[in-house]
C-alpha cells in the first residue's frame, strides 16, 4: 500500500476529526472519520468467513479486502493463535467438518461447513528432493530409542517424544532443528510418571503431551510448555475424564477439547481451566460422537492465500479454458495452391459477401465445370474467420449415400460448429450464419427440413452481378426460424 | 523507567493541562516512554502537546492506563468488565480514543478498540452494518450495488 498517501490521510483525517469534534457532529462516517490504515487494521482481525461479506459494505472497504497485500497480513495476525479451527475428517468419505474453536465457546454462531472433495491432501515435497543422512548428527544417548511418536513441527523444529526400553516411561522430548540440522532434548517436568503412552500435540502455539491416568485416578493429565523451551514452564492441567483430546489453548489458559464421555449422541466439546473445573460445554449436533472415532482432527488457521494446490488448479483451468476455446476457433486453413484465374469471381463473391443481413441464412450456389472444389476452398479460407464456426464438408453427395454417411456428415458439421453434444446451441442464434457449401446435392438432405416454397423473390437481386448470380429462390427454414437466402453462383 | 510519583504534564488539543504519574504512561505509551526514555523531556517545563486529542478523549485515555497499571493483577474477568464499560461511548467516541490511542502507541487499547469494533461489525447484516458505522456513501454505483444485492441477498 502507498505509504505516502496513507500518512497524508492519516494527518488529514487527524485535523479533520479535531476540528469537527466541536461540531459534535454525530452523523459522521466510520470513513470520514477513521484513516484508511486504521480500517485496514480493524479489517485484518476479522476472521475470514465474514470478509466476503465485508466486501459489499463499502467500495473502500472491498478494496481494502481484495488487496493481495491484504491476505498476507491476514494470515499474519492469524498465526499469533486467534481463529484457530478444527477440521475434522472422517475416514473413508470426502466430507469435512469445519468448527471455529473460539466461537462455538463465545456464544456467537457457530457454523459447521461440509467440505466437498478433500480427500486428495498432497504430501509437502523437499526442496532438493533427496535424503539426507543424519546418523552422525544423533546424540550418542538417543541412540537405543525404538519407537518414536510421530513428529510435531514448531519454531523450526521436529519434536518427538522419545521412548526408552529401559524405563516404562517417556523421559525427553528430541528435537531436531531443520535449520542447524542438529537435535538436541527438552526434558519432561519432573514431576511427571507417566502410566500408559503419552501424545504430543501443540496447543494454542504451545508444546504438550497428554496422556490417561488409568492407575490412580481416571483423568486426562495434559503438561503444556508454556515457554519454548523453558522447563519451568511446564504447566499441568488435569481434566477429570478419560480419552480426553485437548485441541487448543484458549487465550494461553483455558484447555479446549473433544470431550469423549457420551459415547454416543452428538460430538461434545469442553473447555477446562487450570483448577479442574468445566468452564463451558457445547454440543455439536452436526457430528456424531461415535463418527469421531473414525476421525482425524487438525486443528488450523484460517488463510486467504492461495495453496500451492490452488495455483496449480488455477493453471488447469486456464489450460481448460484455452483448450475449449481453441476448439471453437475456427480451424486452420485448408491448404491449396494459389489459385488462377478465379480473381474476378472472387470479387463478385466478395461483393455478396458484404450484404448486410440481420437473422438470416445465406447459402451461396455455384455452377460450372470443374475446380469448384478449389474455388471453394479458396473462399473458405477467405471468409472463415469472419465466423465464430465454420466447417467445410466436401464430397457430401457420395459420403452421405453410405449407411451413417448423413448422420456423419451432420456431426461434424454440428461439431465444427461447437455444437455438438450438449454443446450451448444457443450461442450463434443472433449471429449471421452463412455456409459455404460445396455440392448442393447432398446439403438439402443435410438440412432435410428446407421447405421450397418460393414465396419471397429477394430484393437485392438487382444489386448483384446478373451475369455471375442469379438469385433463384428464398426457403425457409423452420427448425432455426431463420430465413435463408440461397444465392448462386455460376463459375464458368 | 521513572520513578512512580514522578508527574508529567500531557496538554490537549484545547490546551488543558493534564498531569499524570509517568510511570502509568511510560508504562502504557510507546510514544511517552520513548521521549522520557531519550530525556527530551523536562520535569520542570515541559508539556507534552497532543494536538490531535481532546481533553474528553485524553481524559478517558488517562483513566484507562491508569486503571491498567493499578489493576494488571486482577483477574481476567474484572478487567474485562472493566473494559467493557470503559467502552461503552458512542460511535464518535470510540473513534476518537482509537485515533488517540494509535497516536500515543497504546497497544493494549488499541487491540481492545480494534476487537469492539470488529464484534460491533462481525456477522451482521450489511444494512445493519452501514447503519452502526454511519456509512452513508458506500461508493457502489448503483449497478455495482444491485448485483451484489442480487449475487449475495443473505448478505443483506
Amino acid at each position: 500500500m502507498d505509504k505516502k498517501r496513507l500518512k497524508h490521510t492519516v494527518n488529514k483525517a487527524k485535523e479533520e476529526s479535531t476540528m469537527e469534534k466541536k461540531k459534535n457532529d454525530k452523523s459522521k462516517s466510520i470513513h470520514d472519520i477513521l484513516p484508511l490504515d486504521l480500517i485496514h487494521r480493524i479489517l485484518l482481525r476479522v476472521p475470514i468467513r465474514h470478509l466476503a461479506r465485508l466486501r459489499c459494505v463499502s467500495k473502500l472497504w472491498c478494496s481494502l479486502i481484495s488487496d493481495p497485500d491484504f491476505a498476507e497480513s491476514h494470515l499474519h495476525l492469524s498465526l499469533a493463535p486467534t481463529h484457530p479451527c478444527l477440521l475434522i475428517h472422517l475416514r473413508d468419505s470426502t466430507e469435512a467438518f469445519l468448527v471455529h474453536l473460539e466461537e462455538v465457546f463465545n456464544g456467537d454462531n457457530y457454523q459447521v461447513k461440509e467440505d466437498g472433495d478433500c480427500q486428495h491432501l498432497d504430501c509437502l515435497s523437499l526442496r532438493t528432493n533427496s535424503w539426507i543422512n543424519l546418523d552422525a548428527a544423533l546424540p550418542e544417548s538417543l541412540g537405543y530409542m525404538k519407537r518414536q511418536s510421530p513428529g510435531l513441527f514448531l519454531n523450526g523444529s521436529i519434536h518427538w517424544l522419545s521412548y526408552s526400553l529401559q524405563e516404562h516411561y517417556n523421559e525427553s522430548l528430541l528435537i531436531f532443528d531443520l535449520k542447524e540440522r542438529s537435535f538436541s532434548e527438552i526434558s519432561l517436568p519432573e514431576q511427571l510418571i507417566m502410566h500408559g503412552p503419552a501424545t504430543i500435540v501443540i496447543l494454542g502455539g504451545c508444546l504438550a503431551l497428554y496422556y490417561q491416568d488409568y492407575a490412580v485416578e481416571f483423568k486426562t493429565r495434559i503438561w503444556v510448555m508454556k515457554e519454548y523451551k523453558v522447563n519451568s514452564s511446564w504447566t499441568l492441567y488435569e481434566i477429570p475424564c478419560l480419552k480426553f483430546h485437548p485441541l487448543y489453548l484458549s487465550n494461553g489458559s483455558d484447555i479446549m477439547a473433544l470431550d469423549p464421555t457420551p459415547i454416543s449422541g452428538p460430538l461434545k466439546f469442553a473447555k477446562y481451566n487450570i483448577r479442574e473445573e468445566l468452564l463451558q460445554h457445547f454440543t455439536c449436533p452436526h457430528l456424531q460422537q461415535d463418527a469421531y472415532f473414525f476421525a482425524s482432527c487438525t486443528v488450523y488457521t484460517e488463510s486467504l492465500l492461495l495453496l500451492p494446490s490452488d495455483i496449480y488448479y488455477e493453471s488447469e483451468i486456464i489450460k481448460n479454458i484455452i483448450q475449449e476455446v481453441s476448439q471453437k476457433l475456427p480451424p486452420e486453413p485448408l491448404y491449396i495452391k494459389h489459385p488462377i484465374g478465379f480473381d474476378s469471381h472472387l470479387e463478385a463473391v466478395e461483393s455478396l459477401w458484404n450484404m448486410e443481413f440481420d437473422n438470416t441464412i445465406c447459402m451461396l450456389v455455384i455452377y460450372g465445370d470443374g475446380n469448384k472444389t478449389t474455388f471453394v476452398w479458396e473462399l473458405f479460407n477467405k471468409f472463415q474467420h469472419q465466423f465464430e464456426a465454420a466447417s467445410f464438408l466436401d464430397k457430401v453427395s457420395e459420403k452421405s449415400r453410405s449407411a451413417d454417411g448423413l448422420e456423419n456428415l451432420q456431426n461434424i458439421l454440428l461439431y465444427e460448429m461447437g455444437e455438438f453434444e450438449g454443446m450451448e446451441g444457443a450461442r450463434s442464434n443472433q449471429k449471421q450464419d452463412k455456409v459455404v457449401e460445396e455440392d448442393m446435392v447432398g446439403f438439402e438432405n443435410i438440412f432435410n427440413d428446407v421447405s421450397n416454397d418460393k414465396k419471397n423473390e429477394n430484393k437485392n437481386n438487382k444489386k448483384l452481378d446478373s451475369k455471375l448470380v442469379k438469385n433463384k429462390s428464398v426457403v425457409s427454414k423452420k427448425h432455426i426460424g431463420q430465413e435463408v437466402y440461397i444465392k448462386y453462383l455460376i463459375v464458368d | 523507567m521513572g520513578s512512580p510519583l514522578k508527574k508529567i504534564m500531557l496538554c490537549s488539543s484545547e490546551k488543558e493541562i493534564f498531569s499524570v504519574e509517568e510511570q502509568v504512561m511510560v508504562q502504557h505509551s510507546v510514544i511517552i516512554n520513548n521521549m522520557i526514555e531519550d530525556g527530551s523531556y523536562n520535569y520542570e517545563e515541559s508539556k507534552i502537546p497532543l494536538d490531535c486529542v481532546d481533553s474528553k478523549t485524553l481524559k478517558k485515555v488517562i483513566d484507562y492506563c491508569t486503571y491498567h497499571t493499578h489493576h494488571h493483577n486482577d483477574n481476567q474477568e474484572d478487567l474485562e468488565a472493566w473494559d467493557a464499560q470503559f467502552l461503552n461511548v458512542d460511535s464518535n467516541g470510540l473513534y476518537d480514543l482509537l485515533m488517540a490511542a494509535n497516536y500515543l502507541e497504546i497497544r493494549n487499547l488499541l487491540d481492545l478498540i480494534y476487537r469492539t469494533i470488529k464484534n460491533m461489525i462481525k456477522g451482521k447484516k450489511i444494512d445493519e452494518i452501514r447503519r452502526i458505522l454511519n456509512i452513508k456513501d458506500h461508493g457502489f454505483t448503483p449497478e455495482e450495488e444491485e448485483q451484489n444485492r442480487k449475487e449475495y441477498p443473505h448478505f443483506y
